[in-house]
């Protein structure tokens, strides 16, 4: 790279940069930084979409609301988690459960980890996720 | 004779709208917003500015060479201005359909589509990999034709700089004959929608024309699911930029003949997951109730 460019390259870090975190301290202070909860139904809806033909044989959402564990006709499980104010599902095996609560950790890159308050089913889809 | 930067001149307007498009939701216009959504969509803008540094040259030298082997000398005229801005559109079309069939450029391409929200910010989120899918090459027809590179680099940025602002809820519909003309914020937030009927359509850049003469047109109706079927779980700007050609190279790997090699990179994406967009359609129409 040139020394042009590369003044060039400084020069637009130092106004975009700035600009970068005043527009994202605005969204904050402007309130988008919601926690959302969801359903039976919208979790449902939410593993329709993400995971065509996959049959939905159970369902349990946590006990927040701040996620969901699917099992699908074919044995399968899905999570359902929150992502900034939107969901991901991704298939998930492996679970560490300590009482009511199920600890997921997804083996995507920088996926964390995951833990839902399932109450009494947590024993049910600790074994499911065993399997 | 030289032509401005559209790109360039646009850009602190860009910054502008995405704050007057925050205010305005947070008032009551359609739309939303999430902070570390906002983050990485701007965050890919600004290191896609930098990609631009850093291959400008190259891609320049690239369109120069191409230009000298011109079948016509066209000049830098008015009426030239506008056959190489429609030219360009097409070549545009041809571009982003192929960014959308073919895993190899949608690996770049992936980034725009990988928000899960539709506003002005989600308009700057670009891809910092372009280069290497060479994204620039569907131009090059352009130059053979005689098109002066200035004039096709200036047109470039006015169909980018054109496609800002329709990343945006808040207008709804133009008047039918806009609608039909040109690509839309309807058209394209179809064109953003994760939903079936949505996958692969609207690819127009300005005119969408060109898929209502193609067969890809698709008119906004149910409301739209934004985002990929298969969204990303981070919002690292890095794993952003990259996650689709780490997926790419995974399914390479773990291929076991040299078609499924082929189709890995060169197949429709989700081929190797059976999750193409036809697939996806198809498994919607068996589980859509009947009616």
């Amino acid at each position: 790279m040139s020394h042009g460019a590369l003044a060039g390259v400084v020069a637009m870090a130092a106004t975009a940069v700035p600009g970068i975190f005043f527009l994202v301290a605005m969204a904050f202070v402007l309130g988008f930084r919601k926690a959302p909860t969801i359903d039976d139904a919208a979790a449902r809806a939410l593993v329709a979409d993400a995971l065509p033909g996959f049959a939905v044989a159970d369902l349990t959402v946590a006990s927040d609301g701040r996620g969901a564990l699917a099992a699908g006709a074919d044995g399968t499980v899905a999570l359902v988690r929150p992502h900034g104010d939107r969901w991901v599902v991704r298939r998930v095996s492996g679970a560490v459960r300590d009482g009511s609560k199920v600890t997921l950790r997804p083996t995507e890159i920088l996926s964390g980890a995951t833990t839902l308050d399932l109450g009494a089913a947590a024993a049910v889809w600790a074994r499911r996720l065993a399997a | 004779m030289s032509l401005p930067d559209p790109i360039a001149l646009a850009t602190p307007a860009f910054i502008a709208l995405v704050l007057v498009e925050m205010v305005a939701v947070r008032l009551g216009a359609r739309g939303d917003y999430d902070w570390r959504d906002t983050f990485t969509s701007l965050t890919m803008g600004f290191g896609s500015t930098l990609a631009a540094v850093v291959f400008g040259a190259t891609i320049v030298a690239a369109y120069g060479a191409a230009a000298r082997l011109h079948l016509f000398a066209i000049p830098v005229t008015w009426w030239a201005g506008v056959l190489c801005f429609v030219a360009d559109d097409l070549a545009y079309y041809a571009f982003h359909r192929s960014a959308h069939r073919i895993r190899w450029f949608w690996a770049s391409h992936v980034v725009h589509h990988s928000s899960q929200h539709y506003n002005l910010s989600t308009a700057l989120r670009q891809t910092w990999t372009g280069f290497w899918s060479l994204s620039f090459a569907f131009r090059l027809p352009l130059l053979l034709l005689g098109f002066d590179v200035r004039l096709v680099l200036f047109v470039a940025g006015i169909n980018l700089v054109y496609q800002f602002w329709v990343h945006t809820e808040a207008v709804r519909r133009l008047p039918a004959p806009l609608e039909w003309l040109l690509n839309t914020p309807s058209h394209h937030r179809a064109h953003h929608g994760s939903n079936p009927e949505y996958l692969d359509r609207n690819y127009g850049g300005v005119l969408i024309v060109w898929d209502r003469l193609f067969g890809t047109f698709e008119p906004e109706v149910a409301p739209v699911r934004y985002g990929l079927v298969h969204n990303v779980a981070s919002f690292n700007p890095l794993w952003t930029a990259t996650h689709e050609w780490v997926a790419m190279a995974r399914d390479v790997m773990r291929a076991r003949s040299w078609r499924a090699r082929w189709m890995s990179v060169a197949g429709p994406p989700g081929w190797a997951d059976g999750a193409t967009a036809d697939a996806v359609r198809a498994a919607a129409a068996r589980t859509a109730p009947a009616e």
